[in-house]
């Protein structure tokens, strides 16, 4: 999607002239229609950068491992809001990074693509403005760019990122409004019964494996000893039995209400599919109902749920 | 590779009478079949009405969990009003374990399982006594996923290595084929849901199976491969392996060779369980001391454990290879980790 040299060209000329350490951003993949992370750090590597509508995975979880060097990062309006947070939280500081920010068309389900077109290979696929082009065996297939978004890119009402030190050039698309798909999902969940809405989460959460896949990929999952990992006391075990499963999972969640960006990276990082986006879409919802809150998008609001305030409502006190 | 010929016992089901066989055969014991869940499939012990998918090559999770269970009870203990403290160890089925819909890189790696669990110093007791008890009806691949690479590893889509009958999907029925005296005690009580193949089946099949080719390159030598990697511990590419890495624990979950467990006590003084669950060399606590010391406390130290345990540790300890080409790794690696482009990598030329 965005032209493979003159990202390369660009992002060597930033490279150089910042004297960053290294820049993280996406590589070809070998499996079809998944980048693979990468940080590039030497000159002569930046042909190897793509960029296109399967970057979903957040680039801003891979800041923790070059804490105190300088580094550029690549990103979207949903890694920009994670880095934002994690500044805030100070984990890592603004000084220390140099953001490229792309403006995001929104990224596509690659999922919805291969079980539509199975067997489709990365180098089938052309993206174009809001086109998707399917160069299937002599046979061109025209999508529609909309038709493919994840659901949470579907939602996502910050796609082009803020107060970055250098903003690509904006591709050539028309960024389709951000619709209300999720937040229908997610109230329709929130008016079941709730035996209905148990039995909902059961079924999704069954087919968890306790990979942590979820947990890795996520930006704000930086603790140095995970509860799920605590030993003394043992919160859980790794036994992937119906209590480990819905304890790890529900406690995850409450540890992300106000910093959660939805960004999609856990459910698209899940080996089995499991969709996480109706965990954290009523979680984000509840922070902004609540608290009037959107996680990311600036400094010096402090987030609800790590703040005191004299003024904070205490009815519920009694 | 076994080709079809007439000297097999060669039997047609057809394909809407395998529900009506596969309630029969788990009436007279523990009967494992692969089970759509999600978008994958998983292998689950059959029950009247279970969908069976046998179109996933390969199902997304292995037939290891057969044998080496996800998570298994070793012993519950309770202490009496008496205070003596009782331990109950679980009881362990006698009949016949059959494991249907196996493919060949499953059985590879059951192989490399029974010598990890069997013929080191002391064999496992649960896994010793379900593989005792297992006999497999394996199916062949007649569609090879584009990230299977068994005929690398010493596999094949029509491989019978470890299987007792191997089923070959045909038209709107089955062929089952009976390669060992164990396959055909299991089938014998059976034979009247089936016919026997006539000569026209017979050479269908035999034409199926010269269509049916995987050929993703040289097999691998393993003893080239394991000396490239031991004399490549600080090659700057595992390096970039480790930038993308998540450290999550998909790739040795769904890998059917991959065995590590972890042991977990779980209840209060008075009552609980041992447990062994699998446990994943790819996540940061695995290796994490007492101390607080993590001998690989870096991401790059755990990829490379990976790749050195399967290629280069098994080769020297003279196990079978930790890889069977299934591929699955591949398949699910959210961040595209490729055990084929590390094979490649480290390759001599032409080989």
């Amino acid at each position: 999607m965005t032209d493979k040299v003159s990202l390369a060209r660009t992002l060597q000329e930033v490279f150089q002239r910042e004297g960053l350490d290294g820049v993280i951003g996406y590589a070809a993949g070998t499996t079809p229609l998944r980048p693979r992370p990468t940080v590039v750090t030497k000159p002569e590597a930046f042909d190897s950068l793509v960029f296109d509508g399967f970057c979903v995975q957040n680039l801003a979880n891979y800041l923790h491992r070059h804490r105190g060097k300088r580094m550029g990062i690549l990103v979207k309006g949903c890694d920009r809001r994670a880095v934002r947070v994690l500044v805030q939280e100070k984990q890592i500081a603004r000084e220390d990074l140099y953001l490229i920010g792309i403006p995001c068309p929104g990224m596509l389900n690659r999922s919805q693509l291969l079980e539509e077109y199975p067997g489709l290979q990365g180098d089938q696929v052309a993206e174009e403005g809001d086109t998707l082009y399917l160069e299937l065996s002599g046979n061109r297939v025209t999508l529609s760019r909309v038709d493919y978004l994840l659901p949470t890119c579907r939602a996502c009402r910050h796609r082009v990122p803020d107060d970055v030190d250098l903003l690509l050039d904006p591709l050539p698309f028309t960024s389709p409004e951000a619709d209300g798909s999720l937040a229908d999902e997610v109230k329709s969940i929130a008016e079941m019964e709730g035996e209905e809405r148990a039995g909902l989460f059961r079924e999704e959460l069954s087919r968890c494996i306790l990979c942590y896949a979820c947990r890795n990929v996520c930006p704000f999952c930086y603790c140095e000893t995970c509860f799920t990992d605590s030993l003394q006391p043992a919160w859980m075990t790794p036994a992937p039995e119906p209590d480990n499963i819905f304890f790890y999972h529900v406690n995850r969640m409450m540890h992300m209400a106000g910093r959660c960006v939805t960004c999609g990276s856990c459910e698209w990082a899940c080996p089995e599919h499991i969709q996480l986006r109706l965990l954290y879409g009523k979680l984000v919802a509840d922070v902004e109902e609540l608290f009037a809150y959107e996680p990311g998008l600036d400094e010096t609001t402090p987030q609800p749920l790590s703040h005191f305030s004299e003024h904070d409502p205490d009815e519920h006190i009694g | 590779m076994t080709r079809t010929n007439t000297s097999d016992s060669l039997w047609i089901l057809p394909a809407d009478a395998l529900p009506a066989f596969l309630s029969a055969l788990a009436e007279n014991g523990e009967l494992w079949v692969p089970v759509p869940v999600g978008e994958g499939a998983r292998f689950l012990p059959y029950r009247e009405g279970l969908p069976i998918d046998l179109t996933q090559t390969p199902p997304a999770h292995p037939a290891k969990s057969i044998l080496f269970p996800h998570s298994e009870v070793l012993f519950t203990y309770h202490r009496g009003d008496d205070g003596i403290p009782a331990l109950t160890v679980p009881e362990f089925d006698s009949r016949f374990l059959v494991a249907f819909g196996v493919r060949s890189c499953d059985l590879h790696a059951i192989n490399a399982l029974d010598a990890i669990f069997l013929k080191r110093s002391v064999p496992d007791t649960g896994y010793q006594q379900r593989r005792e008890r297992l006999r497999v009806i394996g199916i062949a691949c007649l569609s090879p996923a584009a990230t299977c690479f068994c005929d690398r590893m010493g596999g094949g889509p029509f491989d019978t290595t470890g299987m007792d009958v191997q089923i070959v999907p045909f038209e709107e029925s089955y062929l089952f084929r009976i390669l060992t005296e164990g396959g055909n005690q299991l089938l014998n009580p059976y034979l009247d849901y089936f016919q026997a193949a006539d000569e026209g089946a017979i050479r269908k099949i035999a034409a199926l199976e010269e269509g049916t080719s995987l050929q993703t390159g040289q097999p691998v030598d393993f003893e080239d491969l394991s000396q490239a990697i031991k004399t490549h511990n600080d090659d700057p590419y595992w390096e970039d392996l480790a930038n993308a890495c998540l450290g999550c624990g998909i790739c040795t979950f769904v890998c059917p060779v991959c065995s590590c467990f972890t042991l977990v006590d779980e209840g209060t003084p008075r009552a609980g369980r041992r447990v062994r669950a699998w446990d994943a060399c790819m996540f940061s606590t695995f290796t994490k001391e007492a101390s607080g010391h993590n001998p690989r406390g870096a991401e790059v130290a755990r990829v490379k454990q990976r790749f050195f345990h399967k290629f280069y540790y098994c080769i020297e300890n003279e196990e079978p290879p930790g890889c069977v080409g299934c591929g699955r790794c591949v398949a699910q690696c959210p961040t595209s980790i490729d055990i084929r482009e590390v094979i490649r990598h480290y390759q001599r030329e032409g080989t």
